[in-house]
């Protein structure tokens, strides 16, 4: 990685961290006008602070996107109220400092992590977690979950794991989670979560990266971040957080812009790590926290003709796109899943769709923003075929189905390899 | 009388061939000119290929970005082989156009400046007619895509028509830069213009009322509740 300038930080800022010294734990929250959830985010992290770490010095930062309703205010001025009611048993200590502050850069999750860890670096941070700042389900003990396993197991990062829908984080289980697992060997479950445990070391190592111009400053920072600690050989744990619910719609969420900004930084790590995955062969469990429990899950309703109805639109206008990166026969297992009366997209056709793009990315046979959007229907297909195949049936067959999808991808990466080995 | 004629005969062959050979230095200075012409644009062209390889030699695992904008605009040309091909035409236009301006001056000089002073503007308006069909890829490209992930079903038709769209604006550019119909060109995308603004209006905005609100109103809605799916 190539060092790049520090983000700028504001006058008052600099003011604290230098009051404040250093610290053992910071919590990082970064938001956009969320004002309706961001004070039950603090409070279960002050609560969360006091209740498990008693002793320690914490720092709550809070990097904000410019704000335009009462976000900043909340976080600076909620009060948590009884902690001896909430904790239950629990002494609490004196209140964490709190660092409200803007951050600089391109818009985006990513611009307010890079924040939040160089205030970490500054803070000499032992161990810090990011929280998103749009969860209702989070508790007390997300920070301890997110938290323990680098304080006192010397783990480096802490993915999370959710209980969640089946139909709950679709790109996560048809591309992220399987090719992840695939290329680096570790089944890290939810490697885009949001909500991560890491070491104050491993924050200031995530600055030195060298684009934060690009995807990686947008919602491109989730995968980065998990990648980076397993192509780096990091110790890795996952800790069982229970339902993530959050508010229903991100406004910059919107499919398209999403899918372009996770896949490409995939695909660009894949450049830049790709000794480390080359290494790699089949995959392992990685340690989890927490105690797994079932959980009542929203449901996700699903209209399936609309699914439909866009990949065959697809099958039918998007081929002259489609032919500058995958092979006549993906082209075949498209067009022949499109005519058949339930579209059905088998796991070794999606796989190899995904091996050439990845390779048709690193031989930029289009533009990476066009190559990943034209992808977009496909993805649609796919998850067309898994909602068909799944709806009637519990939600451990349907996690037994993504498992048969991660082994198709494990069983394909000998051809992904020949396909990357290919480009000039 | 026929000794006369016979004269007159021998003196206008005289001329014609005093007219011929004069024109045989211009013939050579044209020749000249175009070959090295020829020979400088063999030399240039060798110079930027060895150039283009020696960088892409030094950034091998880097795609190359000439490459990326050629394929961005549709053209799977070897960027190599498009900067040797122009940088040799340039230096024959150049050359020629030298040795015209080593002429003595008269008609031919006169005839032939005007021919190889319409060799740039041809040479540009080739460059913009070649621009054009590449942005209208770009169009095409985005159009498409962004009509086929937004569910519209006239993706390709709207493709297609803005692919049209952008060739013909620059193949007019490239007209009015050749200096051919200008007026008429510009009154005509006017009134193109025009019609199809008011057009749309009409069509959208008046006939399909109805329509255009429930379009906007299903565009301004989140997209997942299109699909039920939670992506990420």
């Amino acid at each position: 990685m190539t060092a790049h300038a520090l983000p700028p930080l504001a006058p008052e800022v600099a003011e604290a961290i230098r009051r404040i010294g250093r610290v053992d734990l910071l919590v990082g929250i970064p938001s956009f006008n969320n004002e309706r959830t961001i004070g039950h985010v603090v409070r279960a992290v002050v609560a969360g602070l006091a209740r498990h770490f008693p002793g320690a010095k914490a720092v709550l930062v809070n990097s904000d996107g410019g704000s335009t309703d009462r976000t900043r205010e909340i976080v600076e001025r909620t009060e948590v109220g009884s902690l001896a009611e909430i904790l239950v048993d629990a002494v609490p200590t004196g209140a964490t400092t709190r660092i409200v502050t803007p951050y600089h850069g391109i818009p985006g999750k990513g611009s307010a992590f890079r924040t939040i860890f160089r205030i970490a670096a500054e803070l000499e941070a032992e161990a810090c977690c990011v929280l998103d700042s749009d969860l209702r389900s989070i508790t007390p003990e997300w920070v301890e979950l997110l938290l323990e396993p680098v304080v006192s197991h010397h783990f480096d990062f802490v993915a999370p794991l959710y209980a969640r829908h089946r139909y709950d984080g679709t790109i996560t289980n048809t591309i992220v989670y399987p090719l992840t697992r695939a290329l680096y060997g570790k089944r890290v479950r939810q490697p885009i979560g949001g909500d991560f445990g890491f070491t104050g070391d491993l924050a200031a190592h995530f600055l030195e990266f060298g684009d934060w111009d690009g995807p990686v400053a947008q919602y491109g920072i989730d995968i980065f971040m998990t990648t980076t600690a397993l192509a780096e050989g990091r110790k890795v744990a996952q800790s069982f957080l229970g339902a993530k619910i959050h508010d229903p719609k991100d406004p910059g969420s919107d499919l398209s812009p999403m899918m372009v900004q996770v896949v490409s930084t995939l695909f660009t790590l894949m450049e830049r790590h790709e000794p480390a995955w080359k290494r790699v062969a089949g995959s392992e469990k990685v340690p989890v926290f927490g105690f797994p429990y079932t959980v009542g899950l929203e449901p996700v309703p699903v209209k399936l003709d609309r699914l439909l109805a866009q990949y065959r639109q697809a099958a039918h206008d998007l081929p002259p796109i489609w032919e500058s990166f995958l092979s006549p026969g993906s082209l075949a297992a498209i067009r022949e899943a499109a005519h058949a009366p339930a579209v059905s997209l088998g796991d070794e056709a999606w796989v190899r769709i995904i091996a050439e793009a990845a390779a048709g990315f690193r031989r930029r046979a289009l533009p990476p923003a066009t190559l990943i959007k034209s992808l977009v229907p496909l993805y649609l297909g796919k998850v067309a075929t898994f909602v068909a195949e799944t709806e009637a049936g519990t939600a451990e067959e349907a996690e037994a189905r993504l498992e048969e999808l991660a082994l198709a991808y494990e069983r394909g990466k000998d051809g992904l390899e020949a396909l990357w080995g290919k480009v000039p | 009388m026929g000794k006369n004629l016979g004269q007159q005969i021998a003196l206008a062959f005289e001329r014609l061939l005093d007219a011929f050979l004069s024109v045989v230095p211009a013939a050579l200075v044209l020749l000249a000119a175009a070959l090295v012409g020829v020979l400088t644009g063999f030399v240039l062209r060798a110079l930027l290929r060895w150039a283009i390889r020696l960088r892409r030699r030094s950034r091998r695992d880097e795609p190359s970005s000439s490459r990326q904008i050629l394929r961005a605009a549709g053209l799977k040309a070897d960027p190599e082989r498009v900067a040797g091909t122009v940088s040799f035409w340039t230096a024959v236009v150049v050359a020629l156009a030298v040795g015209v301006n080593a002429l003595e001056p008269g008609a031919l000089r006169n005839v032939l400046s005007e021919a190889v002073g319409f060799l740039p503007r041809l040479l540009g308006a080739m460059l913009l007619a070649i621009v054009g069909l590449g942005a209208g890829a770009l169009v095409r490209r985005s159009v498409l895509l962004g009509a086929v992930n937004a569910g519209l079903p006239w993706a390709r038709a709207g493709a297609r028509a803005a692919y049209v769209l952008v060739v013909t604006s620059f193949v007019a550019a490239a007209l009015d830069h050749l200096g051919v119909g200008r007026s008429i060109l510009v009154a005509a995308f006017s009134i193109a213009g025009g019609a199809i603004a008011l057009t749309l209006a009409l069509a959208f905005g008046l006939g399909a009322r109805d329509l255009a609100r429930g379009w906007l109103e299903k565009k301004l809605r989140a997209e997942e509740e299109d699909s039920g799916i939670r992506h990420v």
